[in-house]
């Protein structure tokens, strides 16, 4: 699916670039040994902004929940819409989300707590990468 | 005259549990409402505008609870006015002039917008100078719940005796959130990258929240329409709302919501509120001002407010339930009640999802976690039986303002809510609040004091 090309910022810079290079990273404060997603200018917990930096995931995810869009507000994905819309909880802290598509799934068909693996998508604007996730099949 | 406040004193909000009964427990007394004509969206007529809304609800307020102007001492006026979420959309389309016409028919103030896009005290000072003995004044952003409990905290701190609160809403013309703002283009920035940038303002995240509640406690989507339909049903005997106003014929029945189109899907169109153009006003008091004032005084016995944080992108199901669970424990303890006590429920509905956690937080009719959708499939939830169910009908049965439920809970406990008066339970305690369960003020409301 196409997907609206992410302008990397300051705070989500390491995000970003960590990206480009297939590598999926959250903000971690040091501080706090605490994970937060999306980033922030300071950890939600202690309110510092000096001792964040970006820890590299594993890659492996569950899905937590879904819904399939009908009626969505970007006319970049309105030709591929029913599209489903799912949160994924990562392995390496279930407190953290993230959003997928999840591509080669049909909508209607989303497995609720299926793990899934992380994949990058290639964006048309300026070419950042994304991060996706599939469900893993088993084999 | 200088705003005493541009947003509540966070010591007047009750966050925590374990305070106690609250201190002004049957101090402070809902006596009038207003609530202007409604419309779907602006006309650009400034006779229909949020600022002619407001002049219009206060007005009946004062009327409706047999009060001149003169005897008005505290204004409470609600900035916020738009339907959507707060600086985006834009409040004002761009490159659009401010219409002439409004200069013409109002005093405007330095922001051209407020009127139409806004409100503010001085906006309506200047325009009803009829109220000519406000001494307190203040702006509570965001909603009327807390707005009203800023008044009633006003009053029983005694900073005011004779309270007016407004709260309107704005609707432009577009439709909402489609290709506007962050959606339109191939790239996005800001934090709408996390979000919008999938497709997924509006009703998403409350879908998913379902979709996991469904899944989470077997149950079916089809499970909610009765729901849906008794709402519906009730927001068509509100003469004020704006379904009974503009669309009486819309009887929406078991089989429309079942067949309804899909928005995000657990969610469909009947799920959701829909944006319009209306103001309210309410009107509070001290019980002893109340006396002489023309409708039965309604008693304030506590209020709670619960916010937390969400840990990641979005609330969590299970952290929507905590909040509404901890609201649930709060509002019986700061009235000094038990949760059998509460005649009625008029929580928040806007997505009608929301209504679910909060009456399982509330633990209202012995409804526990998981309950919500059987209760509604299997009881009788309306008007006339023994648990009524968001009487008001709430967004869903009246349009977005988040003011239906509090109005209807002061008309049922004053016993003059029309076609809607519950008959097969004895109005005595209700409980209301707003919005979602993860961002809520909340009241509780009595025919008497204690």
């Amino acid at each position: 699916m196409p997907k609206q090309s992410p302008v990397p910022e300051d705070v989500d810079r390491g995000f970003w670039e960590a990206a480009n290079e297939n590598r999926l990273v959250v903000q971690n404060c040091l501080e706090c040994n605490r994970l937060q997603h999306p980033p922030q200018e300071a950890c939600a917990q202690c309110g510092s902004g000096a001792h964040l930096d970006w820890r590299e995931m594993s890659g492996r995810g569950t899905i937590y929940t879904y819904a399939v869009m009908y009626d969505n507000p970007v006319p970049l994905l309105f030709e591929d819409q029913p599209f489903n819309a799912a949160v994924i909880k990562l392995e390496d802290d279930p407190d953290i989300m993230m959003l997928s598509h999840l591509p080669g799934t049909p909508v209607d068909e989303v497995p609720i707590g299926a793990p899934v693996k992380l994949v990058f998508e290639k964006t048309q604007a300026t070419g950042q990468l994304v991060p996706e996730w599939e469900v893993v099949t088993q084999s | 005259m200088t705003n005493q406040f541009e947003q509540i004193p966070e010591e007047w909000l009750r966050r925590r549990e374990g305070l106690g009964v609250w201190e002004g427990k049957g101090k402070a007394v809902a006596v009038g409402t207003g609530v202007s004509p409604t419309s779907r969206r602006w006309d650009w007529d400034p006779q229909s505008s949020v600022g002619a809304n407001a002049i219009s609800a206060l007005r009946k307020a004062m009327d409706d609870s047999g009060v001149t102007p003169d005897q008005v001492d505290g204004l409470i006026v609600v900035p916020d006015t738009t339907t959507g979420r707060f600086a985006w959309p834009p409040t004002w389309p761009e490159g659009r002039d401010i219409p002439a016409d409004m200069a013409a028919a109002f005093e405007m103030v330095e922001d051209p917008k407020v009127g139409m896009a806004g409100l503010s005290t001085e906006w309506i000072l200047k325009n009803m100078p009829e109220l000519t003995n406000v001494e307190f004044a203040a702006h509570i952003p965001s909603d009327t719940a807390p707005a009203l409990i800023g008044a009633v905290e006003a009053i029983v701190r005694g900073l005011t005796k004779v309270c007016l609160v407004v709260k309107g809403w704005h609707n432009l013309s577009g439709r909402y959130y489609v290709g506007q703002g962050a959606a339109n283009g191939g790239t996005i920035a800001t934090r709408e990258k996390w979000s919008t940038g999938w497709g997924t303002v509006g009703v998403y995240q409350e879908a998913t929240r379902f979709q996991r509640y469904l899944w989470k406690y077997g149950k079916r989507k089809e499970m909610f329409a009765n729901y849906v339909v008794n709402s519906k049903r009730n927001g068509l005997n509100f003469p004020e709302g704006f379904f009974a106003q503009n669309r009486p014929e819309d009887i929406v029945t078991r089989e429309d919501y079942l067949a309804a189109r899909w928005l995000a899907k657990p969610a469909n169109l009947y799920d959701a509120d829909i944006p319009i153009c209306a103001a309210a006003a309410f009107l509070f008091t001290t019980p002893e001002r109340a006396k002489d004032m023309k409708q039965k005084p309604v008693y304030v016995l506590g209020h709670t407010s619960t916010q937390p944080p969400a840990r990641s992108l979005q609330h969590t199901l299970e952290e929507e339930e905590a909040a509404a669970a901890s609201t649930g424990r709060k509002l019986p303890e700061a009235a000094g009640i038990s949760v059998s006590d509460y005649s009625f429920e008029n929580m928040y509905d806007g997505y009608g999802m929301f209504h679910a956690i909060h009456v399982e937080g509330l633990g209202y009719a012995g409804i526990k976690q998981g309950d919500f959708l059987d209760f509604v499939e299997n009881e009788d939830i309306t008007n006339e039986g023994p648990h009524p169910i968001s009487p008001s009908g709430g967004n869903i049965g009246s349009g977005r303002t988040r003011f239906w439920l509090h109005i209807d809970t002061i008309q049922q406990l004053q016993g003059r809510a029309g076609k809607r008066q519950m008959t097969g339970v004895k109005p005595e305690i209700g409980v209301d609040g707003a919005n979602f369960p993860q961002n809520f003020h909340g009241l509780v409301w009595g025919a008497n004091p204690d």
